[in-house]
């Protein structure tokens, strides 16, 4: 019995520890995203020196930083300079360093973006090699217009938004209770998140004590 | 349940199937409460429609729950034309496999004031069942009777009632699975607990049962079935395990048609817990597996008559997954199945191929991908998963488990040697449900290349086999440290289910959407493979 309860305690330790790494972890929340697919290859080409430009109707709110999926030929490239521009002033920019090397790149652009209508959002490639930012096929005049007339100009970034500053997962146990009760049951609020995780965690706690129980019983007999 | 007023037989045999109920362990009925628990939460955690086929299961429950009928098979048209109360809820909530639902108050209160409105917009339309409409009938007649227990409530009340009735169908798979390891372990009591606890927190299996999907009912069927089996091992066939044996096949057939993926094997099980009973009894053990071979055999040609003749749909309505396409090849489909487990032979065609270098189909290892990411966990519509090192430190654990139930086997060969015909008769269930799934894989590639059937879900009419591992690994352990070693599964099982449902709820609550992402051409190598190809590119070279 003491080894079931020791194992059990190992367990419930990891699980622990899990738990804090995992809760405690910090990210920008996410807040929306353009709407555009990724089709491959419909990738907006920025050569060195170039900037790409694409109308956007709507930031959404709360958002301060935007994430762009790079492809850079296994080279390292960059930096990249992504603005939000209206009406040529700039509301938000932010630079992704040197040295990024085909991946999802975030970048701050401030949170004076957030809930803006009807601006540009732009990359600039300030580095020494071409990118590609991942995005699809578009007609004519609604994607990213590039500054290098050779490159095709029928396609659109895909941009994902999120919040500007980071927030650990436990402070948004709030938000999700409440996006949680939405669109279930009529029964079914925001006190239901937590009364499923009490359920659950009640459900564990039986469930050890029912192991513990029948591997005494087990002992004894 | 007064059965004073009860005829005097009636009331003999409710007193008996008490005392039969008297004498189970007062764990199975924790275990099965425990997993009815955890589906409900699974129900309440998961958006509406993100089970897999969910609108169209829900869609066929309530075409029968409204009309008392069963739907047409769509030949033509749309895959699903809802009725107008599921269609707002679908495009409200709004149904996306790759998004999330409403993260706005203002559309939450909207979609429930469009379901509230006065007159109630409508419930009825064929169409809802959808691509399920070529499915048996009986699990949405059993949601069906959910369905009008919430009916004063709208179609999200109706729809949520209908989940918890699918947990409870898993709840029983969970009683059966205890059922089975107490047949197979006699001798260890405490590892039928962890067995059965191993299922009922295991998250895909807690995930399908709330939600709304004819695979829990032949859950709960090959669960009865794999305990009937063991039954009438340990005990000998009676006609009593003959009707329980049947009615599984029965019930399984009558819920899904990949049900029959089990009779070959249910029949040689049978057969052989025929030859085994001893030879005095043997003349009864006959009449067991006649029991077996009319419960099961009655309804279910009953339905196929009655599909056609009552229902008007075809007898195909039912079997159509086994009917093999014009391009049917059995070389191909021996080659299919052979890759989708091990590597391709020299003379076999790719069935799995990179489609560009460094791009490849998904699968490309299908085994590990479909069916072992799957099973640790690969939620929504076979969409979201953990991490990828979760997937590997899952593998760890199961190949440990793997290892663990295989020294058992070992340490305890001559019972294994004794008890063959029943060990035969798991393997053959087993690798019959393997191979319906991978014949209708193929059939399915036929008609979309490269495109992927299987799921993980699929296997989980056999999860006794995975509860019956995990009970015989902690035998493997030996007697000293196997309680030990349960506990610590039963704690694992627990970890990942509560990670699983964490991770649902960042998914849908809280985390970025998912890009659609078309194949359209090949994607970028990784920088090795790209290495590793100009490489080679360069000793080709002349």
């Amino acid at each position: 019995v003491t080894r079931v309860r020791a194992a059990i305690a190992v367990g419930l330790a990891l699980i622990g520890v899990a738990l804090l790494v995992t809760l405690l972890h910090r990210e920008e929340p996410f807040v929306g995203d353009n709407g555009r697919e990724i089709e491959l290859p419909a990738f907006v080409v920025i050569p060195a020196g170039e900037q790409a430009c694409q109308p956007e109707g709507a930031i959404p709110d709360g958002a301060g930083t935007a994430r762009i999926t790079v492809s850079t030929d296994y080279k390292p490239a960059g930096p990249l300079t992504v603005s939000v521009v209206r009406d040529g002033t700039t509301l938000g920019s932010g630079v992704i360093a040197a040295g990024i090397e085909d991946q999802a790149a975030r970048v701050r652009v401030g949170s004076g973006v957030g809930g803006a209508r009807d601006v540009q959002v732009c990359v600039r490639n300030n580095g020494s090699r071409r990118v590609s930012v991942a995005g699809q096929e578009v007609p004519f005049g609604s994607g990213a217009h590039v500054t290098d007339p050779r490159q095709p100009q029928t396609r659109a970034m895909r941009i994902d938004w999120f919040e500007a500053g980071k927030a650990t997962r436990l402070s948004r146990a709030g938000v999700i209770a409440r996006r949680a009760g939405y669109a279930k049951a009529s029964w079914v609020g925001t006190w239901t998140f937590w009364a499923v995780l009490a359920l659950v965690l009640a459900a564990s706690a039986a469930a050890l004590a029912l192991v513990l129980r029948e591997t005494r019983r087990a002992v004894e007999t | 349940v007064s059965t004073a007023a009860a005829p005097p037989v009636k009331r003999r045999r409710l007193a008996a199937l008490r005392a039969r109920a008297a004498r189970l362990p007062r764990a199975i009925w924790l275990c099965a409460l425990l997993a009815f628990v955890n589906a409900v939460a699974w129900s309440l955690l998961v958006p509406v429609f993100q089970n897999p086929d969910e609108a169209v299961h829900a869609g066929y429950a309530q075409y029968i729950g409204e009309t008392g009928k069963v739907p047409q098979r769509l030949s033509t048209g749309p895959y699903y034309l809802p009725p107008p109360d599921a269609d707002i809820a679908f495009s409200e909530v709004p149904f996306s496999i790759l998004g999330h639902p409403t993260w706005s108050a203002a559309q939450n209160a909207q979609l429930h004031g469009r379901l509230d409105a006065s007159p109630r917009p409508g419930s009825v339309n064929e169409g809802g069942a959808g691509y399920a409409s070529s499915n048996p009938p009986l699990y949405y007649a059993y949601e069906a009777i959910a369905y009008n227990v919430a009916k004063p409530g709208d179609f999200l009340d109706r729809f949520e009632a209908m989940r918890i009735a699918s947990a409870l169908l898993a709840a029983l798979t969970v009683f059966f699975v205890f059922l089975f390891l107490r047949e197979l372990l006699p001798g260890t009591p405490w590892a039928w607990t962890v067995g059965a606890l191993a299922v009922a927190f295991q998250p895909l299996f807690a995930f399908m049962g709330g939600g709304i999907n004819n695979d829990n009912l032949i859950y709960l069927a090959g669960s009865a079935l794999l305990a009937g089996v063991a039954r009438a091992f340990r005990r000998g066939m009676t006609p009593g395990v003959g009707v329980w044996i049947g009615a599984a096949l029965a019930v399984g057939v009558l819920g899904k048609g990949s049900m029959f993926a089990l009779i070959p094997g249910a029949v040689v099980g049978v057969l052989l817990a025929a030859w085994r009973t001893p030879r005095e009894r043997r003349r009864r053990a006959l009449g067991g597996v006649l029991a077996a071979g009319l419960t099961a055999g009655i309804p279910i040609v009953g339905w196929l008559v009655a599909n056609q003749l009552i229902y008007d749909r075809a007898a195909s309505t039912t079997t159509a997954s086994f009917s093999a396409g014009s391009t049917f090849q059995v070389r191909e489909l021996f080659s299919y199945i052979w890759q989708f487990y091990l590597p391709r032979l020299p003379f076999m065609d790719d069935q799995f191929p990179y489609a560009q270098p460094g791009y490849h189909f998904y699968p490309t290892f299908p085994l590990w991908q479909t069916y072992v990411q799957g099973f640790i966990g690969r939620f929504g519509w076979f969409q979201y998963m953990f991490p990828m090192w979760v997937n590997w430190l899952g593998l760890g654990v199961l190949v440990s488990i793997l290892g663990l139930a295989g020294a058992a086997l070992v340490r305890f060969r001559a019972a294994v040697r004794r008890r063959w015909p029943e060990l035969l008769t798991y393997a053959l269930l087993f690798a019959g449900l393997l191979l319906l799934v991978n014949l209708v894989g193929y059939q399915y590639r036929l008609g979309a290349p490269h495109n992927n059937f299987e799921q993980a879900r699929y296997l989980l009419p056999m999860i006794g086999l995975y509860a019956a591992v995990v009970a015989l690994a902690t035998r493997g352990a030996g007697r000293r440290w196997g309680p030990a070693l349960g506990a610590l599964l039963v704690t694992v099982a627990i970890g990942h289910n509560l990670f699983a449902q964490l991770l649902t709820a960042n998914r849908y609550y809280n985390g970025a959407t998912y890009p659609l992402v078309t194949d359209q051409a090949p994607k970028p190598d990784t920088k090795a493979k790209a290495k590793a190809r100009a490489k080679k590119e360069k000793k080709k070279a002349p």
